[in-house]
């Protein structure tokens, strides 16, 4: 069923999609459900739907209350545990271990990244924003990098279908700047929530706070309901989220469309010269080191934005010397992340009679407000941001340990419900693309596999420092406003790629001398290649983008097999 | 199946019906056992005994269990040793040193060797010098080791407070008497 491991397998196929994150599932699902044999390589290991060794444990079930020792993250994860809350025992088996998987630095790159069937879908932030006009048009309307080849109305429909299969809670709020879905009914909130977006409703007419649209089921579909345990990042049993091991992958599967592989790092694409085309991958099989070559027809580069570069980079033949479709040099350019870690929280007063039930994954979310319209406009900066937010309570005992008490007094009632309610929210802002922002083949250095390391020189810059002194400013002044006391700012640097939101290296793009893609997600000069992840993002946007993926994924298969059958490819 | 995992499923079948002390009650019976068999790997014999029982100091045995029976010195045993840098080691280790020079001066023992009474006239004396003290003090360090070491725990998370692994729900304004004691992960 799921691995072809035999021998003689034939080599050739209809379709290859490299790679099983969000953007691989989606491709293998779309591919082999319109009938295509496809080949799907994963470099990682194997898992299948319910294999998460972690998900039914309590921090006490594991060694050091689920803490990993330094000495461990010293030697095998000293960049991945940079995001603080993943190099854990429960979830560390997500992550590469940099010891296997090293990339160098020229400034500081956060590459997060695990390398199994699902990828990072698996432990993906699960919030999924759509793009709109405001967002493809701005590149042009600002002179800034180059235009977006479609429009919303472009990528609409396939929003529509991508979302319709993920399922997304969420609440329509008929914004054309924050386009509403077919979303399932939003999850609920809390009163400490909904006191403040009662209050932002009130106090400003520019912005609104809504329920944050998330790929977590509030209702059950073909997978089960959200069991509101909040432990997404370990996979879920139940099925409670969409990733491509619970959805897009088993999809696939059962339409007997697909061989996956595990194990398979692609090397490289191969060019072939004398068709214009690509003739397939060379693959090394990681528990064998033997190289494999697969053919097909069509391949769909879903690696990953860094992923894809990568074999792009190393994809060198007579015609492309600088990586396949790398004739403008502009391949591992325009290197984007978004940039967060400014947040402020505070008390909300009152309803102390008042308590919650469940860990709900996801709270509240304002969409941006800055320079969406005339009044709107920044001069200090362009673009802008939104925030992602969320409200709880605590337990008695979080108050008492501030205290300088101890002993019998008063113990029982340590385990009482407690505290007041608080709410707190943090900025995710938009990075502009730069040229110099990029990634780049080491010269020297190459993995076990003999493929050269990637080097990263990025940096956020004057747009982004001066967005970021509005976000803090914004962050404080609207729970001030909103009556929260005690309200404090919690501001650190963030370095691109800790948003894990790569993006742009390949980008899209209306002339083949300034982009690697067309509209389509097409390779401009080798038309039988695709890359739909986030490497062939032309702009940022500030919303968290893997629903984009998937609506570009989605389409670029359906036009791949039209132009296949009108024997375009 | 040992006592520990009996009891675990019997509380899950009578349910509500068990207060959580007794629950608790039940199980420290459970941990007593394991506690004679707890080897400090960072601690002397001597250092653990007073480390131990100034944590019960700090959360005693009540109705609910003390900080012992639920395992906290053996949490701060493998946090300090495992995960704290040698300077901060060894200021801990100098702190337990003069928490029992405190206790030979007023009342000729060892912390460990005092009656409650003695030691929390000791633990105030802590606290005195806490109140004093611009930086974190040890009482506070003290504090707050116990406080994450017990209510991490198996037992408090499991059977004192309210341990619900699998929600199915989200209420965001239940009342909070119908919700007992407050959630444990």
């Amino acid at each position: 069923m799921y691995v072809n491991f035999s021998n003689n397998e034939s080599n050739t196929f209809d379709a290859i999609v490299v790679g099983t994150g969000i953007s691989g599932g989606w491709a293998a699902k779309e591919l082999t459900e319109k009938g295509l044999k496809t080949l799907v390589l994963e470099r990682g290991r194997m898992v299948k739907h319910g294999e998460y060794p972690t998900a039914m444990l309590d921090d006490w079930d594991m060694d050091h209350k689920g803490k990993v020792l330094p000495e461990i993250i010293e030697e095998h994860y000293p960049k991945q545990s940079r995001t603080g809350y993943t190099i854990k025992e429960a979830s560390k088996h997500w992550f590469v271990k940099d010891s296997e998987h090293p990339y160098l630095e020229d400034k500081r790159f956060d590459w997060m990244r695990g390398y199994h069937v699902g990828g990072r879908s698996i432990m993906w932030g699960r919030q999924c924003y759509r793009l709109s006009d405001l967002d493809f048009e701005a590149n042009l309307k600002e002179g800034i990098g180059i235009d977006w080849p479609i429009r919303y109305k472009d990528l609409k429909p396939w929003y529509d279908y991508v979302e319709n299969y993920v399922g997304i809670s969420g609440k329509k709020e008929g914004l054309s700047h924050f386009p509403d879905g077919p979303f399932i009914k939003p999850m609920e909130l809390n009163v400490a929530e909904k006191h403040v977006i009662g209050k932002i409703s009130e106090l400003y007419d520019d912005r609104i706070m809504t329920n944050a649209r998330i790929a977590n089921l509030s209702e059950a579909k073909e997978r089960g309901a959200c069991q509101y345990r909040n432990r997404c990042i370990r996979g879920c049993p139940f099925g409670g989220y969409f990733s491509s091991v619970s959805a897009t992958i088993p999809d696939a599967d059962r339409t007997g469309n697909m061989t996956l592989r595990p194990n398979s790092i692609v090397h490289s694409v191969i060019y072939d010269a004398a068709s214009g085309k690509a003739s397939g991958v060379r693959v090394i099989d990681t528990e064998t080191m033997e190289e494999h070559v697969f053919n097909a027809k069509i391949i769909f580069l879903t690696a990953s934005c860094l992923g894809s570069t990568q074999i792009l980079m190393n994809s060198t033949s007579s015609t492309f010397s600088e990586g396949l479709g790398n004739t403008n040099g502009y391949l591992g350019k325009n290197l984007m992340d978004h940039h967060f870690l400014i947040s402020a929280s505070g008390k909300v007063e009152g309803y102390e009679d008042l308590y919650f039930k469940g860990r709900r994954p996801g709270g509240t979310y304002i969409p941006r407000f800055r320079n969406i319209d005339q009044k709107s406009k920044m001069k200090d900066f362009v673009r802008g941001y939104g925030f992602q937010g969320g409200g709880g309570r605590g337990a008695e005992w979080q108050l008492n340990v501030k205290e300088m008490t101890y002993g019998r007094q008063g113990k029982e009632d340590l385990f009482k419900p407690g505290g007041p309610w608080t709410y707190g929210m943090m900025a995710f802002g938009e990075c502009l693309p730069y040229e110099e922002n990029r990634v780049y083949q080491d010269p020297n250095e190459k993995d076990k596999w003999g493929i050269p390391l990637l080097r990263f020189d990025a940096e956020w810059k004057e747009n982004e420092l001066n967005m970021r002194k509005d976000m803090r400013e914004q962050a404080v002044e609207m729970l001030e406003r909103a009556g929260l006391k005690d309200v404090k700012l919690n501001d650190r640097m963030s370095y691109p790629g800790l948003g894990i939101h790569e993006m742009g290296t390949a980008r899209m793009g209306r002339d083949p001398k300034t982009s690697i893609l067309n509209k389509h997600n097409q390779i401009h000069d080798v038309p039988n290649v695709f890359v739909t992840d986030g490497a062939a993002m032309t702009s940022s946007g500030c919303q968290n983008p893997s629903i984009t993926y998937m609506a570009l994924t989605a389409r670029a298969c359906d036009y791949a097999v039209k132009e296949l059958n009108r024997q375009n490819l | 199946m040992n006592r520990r995992t009996a009891i675990k499923r019997t509380s899950v079948i009578m349910g509500a019906a068990l207060s959580a002390g007794t629950i608790a009650g039940l199980m420290a019976g459970c941990k007593a056992e394991k506690k004679l068999n707890w080897v400090p790997q960072f601690f002397t014999e001597d250092e653990s005994k007073t480390l131990s029982s100034l944590t019960e100091t700090i959360l005693p045995k009540t109705d609910t269990p003390g900080a012992i029976e639920v395992g906290v010195p053996e949490f701060i045993d493998d946090l300090i040793g495992n995960f704290w840098k040698e300077k901060k080691q060894m200021n801990f280790k100098s702190q337990l040193e003069k928490v029992n020079s405190m206790s030979q001066e007023s009342f000729g023992k060892p912390y460990y060797d005092l009656s409650e009474e003695d030691q929390n006239t000791i633990m105030d004396e802590l606290v005195a010098m806490a109140k004093n003290e611009s930086g974190k003090s040890f009482f506070m360090e003290l504090k707050e080791l116990t406080f994450s070491g017990y209510f991490s725990s198996e037992i408090i998370g499991e059977q004192v407070l309210n341990y619900d692994p699998v929600p199915g729900v989200y209420i965001g304004d239940i009342p909070v008497k119908e919700v007992g004691n407050a959630w444990s992960t």
